[in-house]
Protein backbone atom coordinates (compact mmCIF):
# COMPACT_ATOMS: atom_id res chain seq x y z
CA UNK A 1 0.00 0.00 0.00
CA UNK A 2 1.16 3.46 -0.60
CA UNK A 3 0.49 6.29 1.51
CA UNK A 4 -0.46 9.35 0.23
CA UNK A 5 -0.84 12.40 2.26
CA UNK A 6 -4.39 11.88 2.61
CA UNK A 7 -4.24 8.60 4.06
CA UNK A 8 -0.97 8.90 5.91
CA UNK A 9 -3.28 12.13 7.87
CA UNK A 10 -6.49 10.09 7.92
CA UNK A 11 -4.42 7.18 9.69
CA UNK A 12 -2.14 9.25 11.71
CA UNK A 13 -4.37 11.32 12.79
CA UNK A 14 -7.02 8.83 14.00
CA UNK A 15 -4.26 7.02 15.84
CA UNK A 16 -3.38 10.57 17.56
CA UNK A 17 -6.94 11.18 17.98
CA UNK A 18 -7.43 7.29 19.95
CA UNK A 19 -4.29 8.80 21.95
CA UNK A 20 -5.48 11.59 23.26
CA UNK A 21 -2.40 13.72 21.59
CA UNK A 22 -4.42 15.88 19.11
CA UNK A 23 -0.92 18.08 18.88
CA UNK A 24 0.98 15.07 17.10
CA UNK A 25 -1.95 15.08 14.78
CA UNK A 26 -0.78 18.46 12.82
CA UNK A 27 1.06 17.44 10.04
CA UNK A 28 3.47 19.65 8.82
CA UNK A 29 1.84 19.24 5.28
CA UNK A 30 -1.78 19.87 6.09
CA UNK A 31 -3.95 22.61 5.09
CA UNK A 32 -5.06 24.89 7.59
CA UNK A 33 -8.49 26.60 8.34
CA UNK A 34 -8.05 29.72 10.74
CA UNK A 35 -11.89 30.59 12.20
CA UNK A 36 -12.09 34.10 13.53
CA UNK A 37 -14.99 34.03 16.20
CA UNK A 38 -15.62 31.19 18.84
CA UNK A 39 -19.42 31.65 19.09
CA UNK A 40 -22.42 29.44 17.72
CA UNK A 41 -21.07 30.17 14.21
CA UNK A 42 -17.42 29.58 14.60
CA UNK A 43 -16.99 27.12 17.32
CA UNK A 44 -19.28 24.90 15.50
CA UNK A 45 -17.19 25.36 11.95
CA UNK A 46 -13.94 24.75 14.37
CA UNK A 47 -15.45 21.56 15.92
CA UNK A 48 -16.94 20.34 12.71
CA UNK A 49 -13.85 20.96 10.43
CA UNK A 50 -11.19 19.35 12.72
CA UNK A 51 -13.90 16.54 13.79
CA UNK A 52 -14.51 15.22 10.51
CA UNK A 53 -11.74 16.03 8.96
CA UNK A 54 -9.53 13.49 11.78
CA UNK A 55 -6.70 15.57 11.99
CA UNK A 56 -6.00 15.97 8.25
CA UNK A 57 -6.90 19.74 8.17
CA UNK A 58 -4.62 22.06 11.22
CA UNK A 59 -7.78 24.22 12.61
CA UNK A 60 -7.22 27.61 14.28
CA UNK A 61 -9.69 29.60 16.43
CA UNK A 62 -9.37 32.93 17.03
CA UNK A 63 -10.99 34.00 19.94
CA UNK A 64 -9.97 36.77 22.73
CA UNK A 65 -12.06 35.23 25.57
CA UNK A 66 -11.25 32.42 27.31
CA UNK A 67 -14.85 31.31 28.59
CA UNK A 68 -17.45 32.51 25.87
CA UNK A 69 -20.93 33.69 27.98
CA UNK A 70 -24.39 32.67 25.12
CA UNK A 71 -26.37 35.28 24.17
CA UNK A 72 -29.21 32.59 23.84
CA UNK A 73 -30.71 31.80 27.49
CA UNK A 74 -28.82 35.02 29.02
CA UNK A 75 -32.75 36.38 29.34
CA UNK A 76 -33.20 33.35 31.59
CA UNK A 77 -29.91 34.71 33.94
CA UNK A 78 -31.78 37.79 33.80
CA UNK A 79 -35.05 36.44 35.23
CA UNK A 80 -33.25 34.27 37.85
CA UNK A 81 -34.08 30.91 36.12
CA UNK A 82 -30.14 30.21 35.48
CA UNK A 83 -26.95 30.88 36.81
CA UNK A 84 -24.24 32.72 35.16
CA UNK A 85 -22.47 29.46 35.22
CA UNK A 86 -24.77 27.63 33.48
CA UNK A 87 -24.33 29.91 30.27
CA UNK A 88 -20.52 30.23 30.11
CA UNK A 89 -18.19 27.79 28.79
CA UNK A 90 -14.96 26.98 28.09
CA UNK A 91 -12.58 26.56 25.19
CA UNK A 92 -10.60 23.41 26.65
CA UNK A 93 -12.12 20.38 25.24
CA UNK A 94 -11.76 21.83 21.47
CA UNK A 95 -8.33 22.48 21.98
CA UNK A 96 -7.45 19.43 24.20
CA UNK A 97 -10.33 16.57 22.20
CA UNK A 98 -9.96 17.85 19.02
CA UNK A 99 -6.64 19.27 18.86
CA UNK A 100 -7.62 22.98 17.81
CA UNK A 101 -5.30 25.53 18.07
CA UNK A 102 -7.21 28.12 20.22
CA UNK A 103 -5.98 31.79 19.96
CA UNK A 104 -6.76 34.04 22.54
CA UNK A 105 -6.47 37.15 20.86
CA UNK A 106 -8.15 39.81 18.66
CA UNK A 107 -8.14 39.21 14.68
CA UNK A 108 -7.10 43.19 13.45
CA UNK A 109 -6.72 42.41 9.98
CA UNK A 110 -6.71 39.92 7.07
CA UNK A 111 -4.29 40.43 4.28
CA UNK A 112 -6.18 38.24 1.72
CA UNK A 113 -3.37 38.56 -1.04
CA UNK A 114 -1.15 36.97 1.59
CA UNK A 115 -3.98 34.71 2.95
CA UNK A 116 -3.37 36.13 6.78
CA UNK A 117 -4.98 37.22 9.54
CA UNK A 118 -3.31 39.41 11.36
CA UNK A 119 -3.60 39.75 15.50
CA UNK A 120 -3.12 41.88 18.27
CA UNK A 121 -0.97 39.31 20.53
CA UNK A 122 1.60 37.69 18.02
CA UNK A 123 2.72 37.05 14.37
CA UNK A 124 0.17 36.87 11.45
CA UNK A 125 -1.79 33.28 11.43
CA UNK A 126 -2.18 31.85 7.68
CA UNK A 127 -4.79 30.02 6.17
CA UNK A 128 -5.64 28.49 3.33
CA UNK A 129 -9.56 28.78 3.98
CA UNK A 130 -10.51 31.27 6.57
CA UNK A 131 -14.16 31.54 8.11
CA UNK A 132 -15.09 34.66 9.97
CA UNK A 133 -18.02 34.42 12.25
CA UNK A 134 -17.47 37.65 14.54
CA UNK A 135 -21.23 37.85 15.50
CA UNK A 136 -22.64 41.75 15.38
CA UNK A 137 -21.18 45.19 16.28
CA UNK A 138 -23.16 48.25 16.48
CA UNK A 139 -24.08 51.24 14.52
CA UNK A 140 -24.61 54.00 16.73
CA UNK A 141 -26.53 56.07 13.92
CA UNK A 142 -29.35 54.68 15.05
CA UNK A 143 -29.23 55.77 18.61
CA UNK A 144 -28.36 59.40 18.46
CA UNK A 145 -27.17 60.54 21.68
CA UNK A 146 -26.19 57.30 23.05
CA UNK A 147 -22.85 55.30 21.73
CA UNK A 148 -20.19 52.80 23.12
CA UNK A 149 -19.05 54.74 26.14
CA UNK A 150 -22.15 54.67 27.25
CA UNK A 151 -22.32 50.96 28.06
CA UNK A 152 -21.98 51.13 31.57
CA UNK A 153 -24.25 54.01 32.29
CA UNK A 154 -27.12 52.31 29.80
CA UNK A 155 -26.02 48.45 28.88
CA UNK A 156 -26.94 47.04 25.77
CA UNK A 157 -26.45 43.46 27.09
CA UNK A 158 -26.54 42.24 23.57
CA UNK A 159 -23.42 40.84 23.54
CA UNK A 160 -23.14 38.06 25.96
CA UNK A 161 -20.93 38.18 29.39
CA UNK A 162 -20.18 41.75 31.46
CA UNK A 163 -22.58 43.57 29.85
CA UNK A 164 -25.50 40.73 31.09
CA UNK A 165 -24.22 40.40 34.27
CA UNK A 166 -23.76 44.54 34.84
CA UNK A 167 -27.66 44.42 32.90
CA UNK A 168 -28.49 42.15 35.64
CA UNK A 169 -27.29 44.21 38.66
CA UNK A 170 -29.14 46.97 38.04
CA UNK A 171 -32.26 45.00 37.27
CA UNK A 172 -32.06 43.24 40.91
CA UNK A 173 -31.50 46.61 42.45
CA UNK A 174 -34.62 48.85 41.22
CA UNK A 175 -37.07 49.32 43.99
CA UNK A 176 -40.66 49.21 43.65
CA UNK A 177 -42.01 52.20 41.77
CA UNK A 178 -38.94 52.28 39.41
CA UNK A 179 -39.13 52.29 36.06
CA UNK A 180 -37.57 50.15 32.74
CA UNK A 181 -36.93 52.12 29.66
CA UNK A 182 -35.82 49.95 26.82
CA UNK A 183 -35.01 50.92 23.44
CA UNK A 184 -35.06 47.85 20.91
CA UNK A 185 -33.20 47.85 17.73
CA UNK A 186 -34.77 48.45 14.25
CA UNK A 187 -34.31 45.06 11.36
CA UNK A 188 -32.06 43.48 11.00
CA UNK A 189 -30.59 42.25 14.60
CA UNK A 190 -29.33 39.18 16.58
CA UNK A 191 -31.91 37.59 17.83
CA UNK A 192 -35.26 38.65 16.93
CA UNK A 193 -37.73 37.97 19.83
CA UNK A 194 -34.68 38.20 22.45
CA UNK A 195 -35.72 41.89 23.12
CA UNK A 196 -39.45 40.76 24.08
CA UNK A 197 -38.10 37.58 25.77
CA UNK A 198 -35.92 40.04 27.72
CA UNK A 199 -38.90 42.09 28.36
CA UNK A 200 -41.07 38.60 30.04
CA UNK A 201 -38.12 37.90 32.44
CA UNK A 202 -37.44 40.93 33.35
CA UNK A 203 -41.29 41.82 34.15
CA UNK A 204 -40.86 37.77 35.40
CA UNK A 205 -38.00 39.69 37.94
CA UNK A 206 -40.36 42.36 39.26
CA UNK A 207 -43.44 40.35 39.81
CA UNK A 208 -41.67 38.38 41.91
CA UNK A 209 -40.69 40.53 44.27
CA UNK A 210 -44.31 42.03 44.57
CA UNK A 211 -43.69 45.21 42.90
CA UNK A 212 -47.27 46.81 42.05
CA UNK A 213 -45.65 50.40 41.07
CA UNK A 214 -42.74 49.88 38.33
CA UNK A 215 -43.28 49.63 34.82
CA UNK A 216 -41.53 48.63 31.59
CA UNK A 217 -41.81 51.07 28.48
CA UNK A 218 -40.32 49.46 25.14
CA UNK A 219 -39.92 52.15 22.56
CA UNK A 220 -39.62 50.27 19.38
CA UNK A 221 -38.35 51.55 16.07
CA UNK A 222 -40.26 48.82 14.11
CA UNK A 223 -43.97 48.98 13.69
CA UNK A 224 -44.31 45.25 14.25
CA UNK A 225 -42.19 42.09 16.20
CA UNK A 226 -41.06 38.61 16.09
CA UNK A 227 -44.13 36.20 18.01
CA UNK A 228 -45.69 39.76 18.74
CA UNK A 229 -49.04 38.00 18.98
CA UNK A 230 -47.47 35.67 21.51
CA UNK A 231 -45.73 37.80 23.72
CA UNK A 232 -48.38 40.79 23.98
CA UNK A 233 -51.02 37.98 25.17
CA UNK A 234 -48.13 36.64 27.55
CA UNK A 235 -47.24 39.69 28.82
CA UNK A 236 -51.27 40.44 29.54
CA UNK A 237 -51.64 37.44 31.46
CA UNK A 238 -48.34 37.20 33.91
CA UNK A 239 -47.87 41.14 34.47
CA UNK A 240 -50.95 42.86 33.75
CA UNK A 241 -50.65 46.81 33.42
CA UNK A 242 -46.92 46.14 33.97
CA UNK A 243 -45.70 46.19 30.06
CA UNK A 244 -46.46 49.29 27.68
CA UNK A 245 -44.80 48.64 24.35
CA UNK A 246 -45.07 51.36 21.77
CA UNK A 247 -43.98 51.78 18.04
CA UNK A 248 -42.97 54.47 15.50
CA UNK A 249 -46.93 55.17 14.98
CA UNK A 250 -47.16 56.22 18.72
CA UNK A 251 -44.12 57.41 19.87
CA UNK A 252 -43.19 58.98 16.15
CA UNK A 253 -39.05 58.42 16.11
CA UNK A 254 -36.40 58.02 19.01
CA UNK A 255 -34.50 60.83 19.12
CA UNK A 256 -31.50 62.03 21.46
CA UNK A 257 -30.54 59.11 24.26
CA UNK A 258 -29.57 60.52 27.60
CA UNK A 259 -27.65 57.89 29.43
CA UNK A 260 -27.05 59.96 32.32
CA UNK A 261 -30.46 61.28 32.54
CA UNK A 262 -32.18 57.98 31.30
CA UNK A 263 -34.22 59.60 29.03
CA UNK A 264 -35.05 59.13 25.64
CA UNK A 265 -36.67 61.87 23.40
CA UNK A 266 -38.90 60.96 20.95
CA UNK A 267 -41.19 63.19 18.42
CA UNK A 268 -44.33 61.98 20.51
CA UNK A 269 -43.13 62.94 23.88
CA UNK A 270 -39.97 62.57 26.49
CA UNK A 271 -39.63 59.08 28.26
CA UNK A 272 -37.78 58.23 31.41
CA UNK A 273 -36.51 55.57 33.44
CA UNK A 274 -34.56 54.25 36.21
CA UNK A 275 -32.79 51.69 33.82
CA UNK A 276 -32.00 52.25 30.58
CA UNK A 277 -31.64 49.52 28.36
CA UNK A 278 -30.07 50.72 24.99
CA UNK A 279 -29.82 47.52 21.88
CA UNK A 280 -28.94 49.65 18.83
CA UNK A 281 -28.81 49.03 15.45
CA UNK A 282 -26.34 45.86 14.26
CA UNK A 283 -24.00 45.33 11.45
CA UNK A 284 -21.45 42.49 10.82
CA UNK A 285 -18.39 42.71 13.23
CA UNK A 286 -15.50 45.09 12.71
CA UNK A 287 -12.90 42.12 11.36
CA UNK A 288 -15.73 41.19 8.37
CA UNK A 289 -15.53 45.51 7.42
CA UNK A 290 -11.62 45.57 7.93
CA UNK A 291 -11.46 42.44 5.70
CA UNK A 292 -13.28 44.42 2.81
CA UNK A 293 -16.44 41.66 2.73
CA UNK A 294 -19.30 44.05 3.82
CA UNK A 295 -21.45 45.92 1.09
CA UNK A 296 -23.21 49.40 1.92
CA UNK A 297 -25.80 46.65 4.10
CA UNK A 298 -23.46 46.23 6.68
CA UNK A 299 -23.54 42.66 6.25
CA UNK A 300 -21.37 40.16 4.31
CA UNK A 301 -22.78 39.02 0.90
CA UNK A 302 -22.41 34.95 1.14
CA UNK A 303 -23.08 32.38 -1.39
CA UNK A 304 -26.23 30.45 -0.35
CA UNK A 305 -25.53 26.97 -1.40
CA UNK A 306 -21.99 26.79 1.21
CA UNK A 307 -22.26 30.36 2.92
CA UNK A 308 -18.57 31.41 0.69
CA UNK A 309 -18.27 35.03 0.27
CA UNK A 310 -19.51 36.27 -2.46
CA UNK A 311 -16.02 38.19 -2.51
CA UNK A 312 -13.38 36.55 -2.11
CA UNK A 313 -13.18 32.23 -2.74
CA UNK A 314 -10.67 31.68 0.12
CA UNK A 315 -13.49 33.23 2.89
CA UNK A 316 -16.69 31.73 4.16
CA UNK A 317 -18.68 34.14 6.51
CA UNK A 318 -21.26 32.75 8.93
CA UNK A 319 -23.50 33.66 11.85
CA UNK A 320 -24.58 37.09 12.74
CA UNK A 321 -22.56 38.88 10.33
CA UNK A 322 -23.51 37.11 6.98
CA UNK A 323 -26.78 37.94 4.53
CA UNK A 324 -28.25 35.27 5.04
CA UNK A 325 -31.59 35.39 2.91
CA UNK A 326 -34.84 34.52 5.02
CA UNK A 327 -32.69 33.01 8.38
CA UNK A 328 -32.56 35.05 11.64
CA UNK A 329 -29.51 36.17 13.33
CA UNK A 330 -29.58 33.87 15.56
CA UNK A 331 -27.30 31.27 17.53
CA UNK A 332 -29.41 27.76 16.05
CA UNK A 333 -29.01 29.62 12.46
CA UNK A 334 -25.18 30.26 12.95
CA UNK A 335 -24.09 26.96 14.09
CA UNK A 336 -26.67 25.33 11.27
CA UNK A 337 -24.60 27.62 8.61
CA UNK A 338 -21.46 26.44 10.15
CA UNK A 339 -22.17 23.18 9.63
CA UNK A 340 -22.56 23.74 5.83
CA UNK A 341 -19.45 26.08 5.69
CA UNK A 342 -17.25 22.99 7.23
CA UNK A 343 -18.44 20.50 4.93
CA UNK A 344 -16.98 23.10 1.93
CA UNK A 345 -13.92 23.50 3.66
CA UNK A 346 -13.28 19.96 3.65
CA UNK A 347 -14.63 19.59 0.11
CA UNK A 348 -12.06 22.32 -0.97
CA UNK A 349 -8.94 21.09 1.17
CA UNK A 350 -10.18 17.19 0.59
CA UNK A 351 -12.18 16.39 -2.06
CA UNK A 352 -14.58 15.22 0.28
CA UNK A 353 -18.21 14.91 -1.06
CA UNK A 354 -20.50 18.11 -0.90
CA UNK A 355 -24.30 17.81 -0.55
CA UNK A 356 -27.17 20.46 -1.06
CA UNK A 357 -27.54 22.65 1.42
CA UNK A 358 -30.31 22.33 3.83
CA UNK A 359 -30.56 24.74 7.19
CA UNK A 360 -32.56 25.54 9.94
CA UNK A 361 -33.49 27.15 12.89
CA UNK A 362 -35.88 27.49 15.85
CA UNK A 363 -36.25 30.59 18.29
CA UNK A 364 -37.42 29.53 21.80
CA UNK A 365 -38.78 32.30 24.09
CA UNK A 366 -39.78 31.91 27.55
CA UNK A 367 -42.76 34.22 28.21
CA UNK A 368 -43.29 32.94 32.03
CA UNK A 369 -42.01 30.07 33.79
CA UNK A 370 -42.96 27.07 32.07
CA UNK A 371 -44.51 29.14 29.54
CA UNK A 372 -42.36 28.64 26.39
CA UNK A 373 -42.97 29.34 23.13
CA UNK A 374 -41.06 28.48 19.51
CA UNK A 375 -40.97 30.19 16.10
CA UNK A 376 -38.77 27.85 13.32
CA UNK A 377 -38.66 27.17 10.05
CA UNK A 378 -36.43 25.09 7.18
CA UNK A 379 -34.11 26.62 5.12
CA UNK A 380 -32.24 25.46 0.97
CA UNK A 381 -30.60 27.60 -1.08
CA UNK A 382 -32.13 29.32 -4.12
CA UNK A 383 -30.69 30.95 -6.95
CA UNK A 384 -30.75 34.72 -5.10
CA UNK A 385 -30.68 33.42 -1.59
CA UNK A 386 -31.05 31.17 1.38
CA UNK A 387 -35.06 30.98 1.23
CA UNK A 388 -37.48 29.66 3.65
CA UNK A 389 -38.77 25.94 2.75
CA UNK A 390 -41.32 25.26 5.34
CA UNK A 391 -42.06 27.27 9.23
CA UNK A 392 -44.01 26.61 11.71
CA UNK A 393 -45.15 28.69 15.50
CA UNK A 394 -46.42 28.39 18.62
CA UNK A 395 -50.00 28.80 18.96
CA UNK A 396 -52.36 31.30 21.13
CA UNK A 397 -54.06 29.46 23.95
CA UNK A 398 -52.02 26.78 24.18
CA UNK A 399 -52.54 24.51 27.03
CA UNK A 400 -49.74 24.54 29.75
CA UNK A 401 -48.52 21.49 29.55
CA UNK A 402 -47.77 22.26 25.83
CA UNK A 403 -46.22 25.54 26.82
CA UNK A 404 -44.22 23.53 29.51
CA UNK A 405 -43.08 20.96 27.28
CA UNK A 406 -41.85 23.48 25.17
CA UNK A 407 -39.93 24.79 27.42
CA UNK A 408 -38.44 22.12 28.17
CA UNK A 409 -37.51 21.61 24.77
CA UNK A 410 -35.69 24.59 24.83
CA UNK A 411 -33.84 23.69 27.76
CA UNK A 412 -32.51 20.63 25.79
CA UNK A 413 -31.49 22.10 22.85
CA UNK A 414 -29.80 24.60 24.92
CA UNK A 415 -27.95 21.27 26.31
CA UNK A 416 -27.09 20.11 23.23
CA UNK A 417 -26.09 22.88 21.19
CA UNK A 418 -24.01 24.18 23.37
CA UNK A 419 -22.15 20.40 23.42
CA UNK A 420 -22.19 20.84 20.02
CA UNK A 421 -19.99 23.81 19.73
CA UNK A 422 -17.83 23.10 22.46
CA UNK A 423 -17.39 19.55 22.46
CA UNK B 1 -46.96 -4.91 27.92
CA UNK B 2 -43.63 -4.54 25.49
CA UNK B 3 -41.53 -1.68 25.96
CA UNK B 4 -39.80 0.69 22.96
CA UNK B 5 -36.44 -1.10 23.56
CA UNK B 6 -38.04 -4.53 23.34
CA UNK B 7 -40.76 -3.16 20.40
CA UNK B 8 -37.38 -2.19 18.36
CA UNK B 9 -35.88 -5.25 18.33
CA UNK B 10 -38.62 -7.17 17.40
CA UNK B 11 -39.38 -4.43 14.41
CA UNK B 12 -36.02 -4.93 13.39
CA UNK B 13 -36.17 -8.66 13.10
CA UNK B 14 -39.65 -8.58 11.41
CA UNK B 15 -38.01 -5.58 8.87
CA UNK B 16 -35.36 -8.18 8.16
CA UNK B 17 -37.31 -11.04 7.85
CA UNK B 18 -39.64 -9.06 5.41
CA UNK B 19 -36.78 -6.10 3.73
CA UNK B 20 -37.23 -8.44 0.17
CA UNK B 21 -40.68 -7.99 0.07
CA UNK B 22 -40.78 -4.16 -0.29
CA UNK B 23 -43.82 -3.90 2.14
CA UNK B 24 -45.12 -0.39 2.54
CA UNK B 25 -46.23 -1.27 6.12
CA UNK B 26 -44.96 -4.17 8.10
CA UNK B 27 -47.03 -5.37 11.48
CA UNK B 28 -45.97 -5.99 14.49
CA UNK B 29 -46.94 -6.39 18.18
CA UNK B 30 -46.94 -2.81 18.72
CA UNK B 31 -48.90 -1.72 15.81
CA UNK B 32 -48.06 -0.98 11.90
CA UNK B 33 -44.29 -0.66 11.29
CA UNK B 34 -44.14 2.19 8.56
CA UNK B 35 -41.84 3.13 5.64
CA UNK B 36 -40.58 -0.62 4.77
CA UNK B 37 -40.28 0.75 0.91
CA UNK B 38 -37.32 3.26 2.72
CA UNK B 39 -35.43 0.35 4.85
CA UNK B 40 -34.92 -0.77 0.92
CA UNK B 41 -32.97 2.53 -0.24
CA UNK B 42 -29.10 1.92 0.75
CA UNK B 43 -28.65 4.88 2.50
CA UNK B 44 -25.83 6.94 2.13
CA UNK B 45 -23.24 7.19 4.76
CA UNK B 46 -21.63 10.37 4.07
CA UNK B 47 -25.12 12.07 3.65
CA UNK B 48 -26.15 11.00 6.66
CA UNK B 49 -23.43 11.92 9.13
CA UNK B 50 -24.14 15.86 7.09
CA UNK B 51 -27.22 15.79 7.61
CA UNK B 52 -27.24 14.76 11.50
CA UNK B 53 -25.91 17.55 12.29
CA UNK B 54 -29.64 19.11 12.28
CA UNK B 55 -30.61 16.50 14.54
CA UNK B 56 -28.37 16.41 17.22
CA UNK B 57 -28.45 20.37 17.75
CA UNK B 58 -31.55 18.89 19.98
CA UNK B 59 -31.11 15.52 20.43
CA UNK B 60 -28.61 14.05 22.94
CA UNK B 61 -28.30 11.51 25.84
CA UNK B 62 -29.90 12.08 28.68
CA UNK B 63 -32.34 14.49 27.68
CA UNK B 64 -35.92 14.51 27.18
CA UNK B 65 -35.20 14.77 23.29
CA UNK B 66 -33.32 11.35 22.90
CA UNK B 67 -29.86 10.84 21.32
CA UNK B 68 -30.23 9.41 17.83
CA UNK B 69 -26.69 7.67 17.74
CA UNK B 70 -27.36 3.58 17.85
CA UNK B 71 -30.53 4.26 17.19
CA UNK B 72 -32.42 0.89 15.35
CA UNK B 73 -32.90 1.88 11.94
CA UNK B 74 -36.47 -0.05 11.65
CA UNK B 75 -37.74 2.51 14.18
CA UNK B 76 -36.09 5.70 12.76
CA UNK B 77 -37.86 5.10 9.40
CA UNK B 78 -40.68 4.37 11.26
CA UNK B 79 -40.70 7.43 13.26
CA UNK B 80 -40.38 9.67 10.76
CA UNK B 81 -42.72 8.59 8.13
CA UNK B 82 -45.31 8.91 11.28
CA UNK B 83 -44.31 12.67 11.68
CA UNK B 84 -44.76 13.45 7.97
CA UNK B 85 -48.05 11.45 8.38
CA UNK B 86 -49.40 13.55 11.36
CA UNK B 87 -49.44 10.27 13.17
CA UNK B 88 -46.96 11.71 15.82
CA UNK B 89 -47.85 15.56 16.54
CA UNK B 90 -44.42 17.10 17.37
CA UNK B 91 -44.58 20.11 15.38
CA UNK B 92 -41.28 20.72 15.33
CA UNK B 93 -40.11 17.32 14.24
CA UNK B 94 -43.33 17.00 11.83
CA UNK B 95 -41.75 20.06 9.94
CA UNK B 96 -38.23 18.37 9.85
CA UNK B 97 -39.67 15.68 8.63
CA UNK B 98 -41.71 16.80 5.80
CA UNK B 99 -38.36 18.07 4.49
CA UNK B 100 -37.00 15.23 3.96
CA UNK B 101 -36.60 12.74 1.38
CA UNK B 102 -36.93 8.66 1.41
CA UNK B 103 -33.17 9.02 0.28
CA UNK B 104 -32.17 11.34 3.37
CA UNK B 105 -34.24 9.32 5.57
CA UNK B 106 -32.33 6.16 4.76
CA UNK B 107 -29.05 8.28 4.76
CA UNK B 108 -29.80 9.45 8.71
CA UNK B 109 -31.22 6.33 9.40
CA UNK B 110 -28.09 4.31 8.47
CA UNK B 111 -25.83 6.73 9.53
CA UNK B 112 -27.35 6.85 13.76
CA UNK B 113 -27.61 3.07 13.63
CA UNK B 114 -23.39 2.60 12.70
CA UNK B 115 -21.96 5.87 14.91
CA UNK B 116 -21.84 6.15 18.35
CA UNK B 117 -21.79 9.55 20.49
Amino acid sequence: MTLNRRTFNALFGATAAGLAMPSIAKGAGNSTVVVIGGGAGGATAARYIAKDAKGAINVVLIEPKTHFTTCFFSNLYLGGLRSFESITHSYEKLAQEYGIRVVHAYATGVDRDKKQVRIDAGDPIPYDRLVISPGIDFNYDTTPGYNAADMDLAPSAWHGGEQTKLLKAKLDALEDGQNILMVTPPNPYRCPPGPYERVSMMAHVLKSKGFSKSRIVVLDPKPKFSKQGLFQAGWEQYYPGMVEWLGPDVHGGIGNIDAQAGIVETDFDDFAGDLLNVIPGQMAGKIAQLAGLTNESGFCEIDPTSMRSAVDQNIFVIGDSSIAGDMPKSGFSANSQAKVCAMHVRADLLDSKRFPAKYRNTCWSLIAVDDGVKVGASYGATDEKIGKTSSFISQAGEDAETRAATYRASVDWYAAITADMFG
Amino acid sequence: MMNRSAACIVGSLVAAAFMNQSLATLSFANGELLGGEILNIAGDVDYGAYLAGECVVCHRAGSEIPTLYNYDKTYFVDAMVRFQQGLRKNTTMRDIALQLGDEEIAALATYFERAAE
